[in-house]
């Protein structure tokens, strides 16, 4: 059967947050989303626990080591490609070319780290996420579970229980 | 909850720093035409120049670097400080960044902006500004890599870039929270600009991690932007520049003369908006800390620059420092000596950096300070080379002047539009370092 509720759990501590993410987890239901006004290490390691790391990190990375290769590639190319000796410095002077090549790492791995997180973090997304509320950006924790129809109410009155302000149920086919 | 102020809710917070972006009344309506008459001037300078030549600018043998190179410097300089608050301090976890951060990378995003104007200001024919950029140009010669002016265009080029980034990813959160308050148009604007974010924890987890690589990036990259401005002065042999005590000199200059204008322009922001709560004594003192440590480091390069001129027996080393303080351009010197080095001591009394108005005074002196002290520089090293027949003087013409005012309309104008438009102090970030609400209150820890 088709996911197509959403039960938003809305908060108002964070304790009461991770209990009910602690709940939802332990019913092994990871379709679901933690909303927060900012970012609570607090709640991550509990939404996250037993997860990898960001991969951001790998783009750097990749940003970097392109930016670092690309750069002295193109000092050294454009150099040999009509050598012309300046100052008594050699065609190929590397201590020049470094700082060449320190820029485009750092800005070819801040490039990469952007394009990075906008791809892991699925934005620009210009659908209405299901379960968002105004006021997660304010001041309200949300957890917004998705869920098969029969499991709605039972997830609702839990959530309810574990301290919930207010809890909906949405319909998002 | 920081030491800084006092236990308010989220909404308090929203409700407070959003409030900066409601409809501006007519103070700032005048400040925005006042910029805007500034940069209509410079623009109407700069046409005359362009049309007519290069020779309306002051510019003339031998002082062939002049009022568009001082100004290209002190831009970049002002640029620093933005990138030091929002990148270093934020790798050192220092809570008192976060109300003067965002206004710093816009600060900083501005001041490149308008920087980036005067090497092709400074240029004789500004149409061909791109032959710096490596393609092949006429008869397929590359561009000269080996050239400290090359390096600036990849230096400034990429720390442009990098801040703005920055700045903008910065910005997300804080325009999505603006957005769930907003309406009509407004709303509109902010939901295109907020690319749909959420606050998921997915979205959290991937942007902390991005933002903590920014931060990584942008550190280097800010010691290393004015360390290569610095080389486009270090590394020729005339006296004055020739020495390796810059890079470390310019930097220091950069984050003391970008932290004053930091003050400059949130004292202002803090008495129209209200924001004595977020923007209180504690943070001026913090950035008065800072101020007093640059301007050390500046104060003690001045000497150490006298002090090798002296002991390298380099007769137009000595010659060069003889000048400065005694020759034709002398009170530029002196204004220097006394905006960077003096006035600043007045901040270890206690009693001078808690009174706004001193520190607002102070911060101006030090951005003055700090325009003569690249004017010393060029200018001084450029008048008095090596033989006696190359030494010249300096006409100053309205045309450069003006520009320099444009451009002064022009960052204003830029501060201006965005603290207006777009959240200028961060929300976010500030919720971040507040005690989060529990269940229980009596647990809620520090």
């Amino acid at each position: 059967m088709a996911k197509e509720y959403v039960v938003v759990g809305r908060f108002h501590n964070v304790d009461d947050t991770a209990k009910a993410i602690r709940l939802v987890r332990g019913q092994n239901r990871e379709d679901f989303n933690l909303y927060t006004p900012f970012p609570n290490h607090e709640l991550e390691d509990v939404a996250f626990e037993g997860k990898k790391r960001s991969p951001v990190r790998r783009w750097t990375l990749l940003g970097g080591m392109t930016g670092c290769t690309g750069a002295f590639l193109m000092t050294i190319w454009m150099s040999m490609d009509y050598p012309l000796r300046t100052s008594a410095k050699t065609v190929i002077s590397i201590p020049a070319f470094v700082i060449i090549a320190f820029e485009c790492t750092i800005l070819l791995g801040a490039l990469f780290t952007l394009v990075g997180m906008l791809h892991h973090s699925r934005v620009p997304n210009i659908f209405a996420s299901p379960g968002f509320r105004g006021n997660f950006t304010k001041d309200e924790f949300g957890l917004a579970v998705r869920v098969e129809k029969n499991e709605a109410d039972k997830l609702k009155a839990e959530l309810e229980k574990c301290g919930a302000a207010q809890v909906e149920v949405q319909y998002v086919r | 909850m920081a030491s800084w102020f006092p236990q308010i809710s989220y909404t308090k917070v929203d409700d407070d720093l959003l409030e900066i972006l409601e409809p501006p009344g007519v103070g700032w309506f005048l400040l925005l035409a006042t910029a805007i008459g500034c940069v209509v001037l410079g623009g109407y300078a700069w046409s005359i120049q362009v049309r007519e030549g290069i020779g309306h600018a002051g510019i003339t043998h031998p002082i062939m670097w002049g009022v568009y190179i001082t100004d290209f410097v002190f831009w970049v300089g002002i640029a620093h400080s933005g990138t030091l608050i929002s990148a270093v301090l934020f790798l050192f976890r220092a809570k008192w960044r976060m109300p003067i951060y965002r206004i710093a990378e816009a600060m900083t995003v501005f001041a490149v902006l308008t920087a980036g104007l005067f090497p092709i200001i400074h240029l004789g024919r500004p149409w061909n500004f791109y032959w710096l950029l490596p393609y092949p140009n006429q008869r397929y010669l590359w561009v000269n890599f080996r050239s400290p002016l090359l390096w600036d265009v990849f230096a400034v080029s990429t720390y442009l870039t990098v801040s703005t980034v920055f700045f903008i990813i910065g910005l997300i959160p804080d325009i999505a929270a603006a957005r769930d308050r907003a309406t009509g148009i407004r709303k509109f604007l902010y939901r295109i600009t907020s690319l749909g974010w959420t606050g998921s924890h997915k979205q959290w987890r991937h942007y902390v991690a991005a933002y903590g690589f920014f931060a990584a990036l942008a550190t280097p990259l800010v010691l290393s932007v004015h360390s290569v401005v610095s080389w486009d002065f270090a590394m020729s042999n005339v006296p004055g520049w020739h020495t390796t005590i810059f890079p470390p000199y310019f930097v220091a200059g950069a984050i003391f003369s970008g932290l004053a204008m930091v003050i400059t322009i949130t004292i202002p922001m803090r008495k129209a908006f209200n924001l004595q709560n977020y923007l209180t004594i504690w943070h001026y003192e913090k950035m008065c800390q800072l101020i007093l440590f640059t301007s050390g480091i500046v104060t003690y390069a001045y000497a150490t620059e006298f002090f090798i001129a002296w002991y390298s027996n380099n007769p137009f080393e000595r010659y060069q420092f003889w000048f400065r303080p005694f020759g034709d351009f002398n009170v530029a010197f002196w204004g220097m000596v006394f905006c960077n080095c003096v006035a600043p001591l007045s901040l270890w009394f206690k009693r001078l950096r808690t009174n706004i108005v001193w520190l607002f005074i102070v911060s101006i002196i030090i951005n003055i300070g700090m325009w003569l002290e690249r004017f010393n520089i060029i200018f001084n090293s450029l008048a008095r080379e090596f033989t006696p027949d190359a030494w010249g003087n300096y006409n100053f013409s309205w045309v450069e002047t003006a520009i320099t005012i444009g451009s002064f309309g022009w960052f204003f104008m830029f501060i201006l539009v965005f603290i207006k438009v777009f959240p200028a102090m961060a929300l976010t970030e500030i919720k971040e370092i507040m005690v989060p609400p529990r269940r229980d209150p009596a647990s809620a820890h520090h």
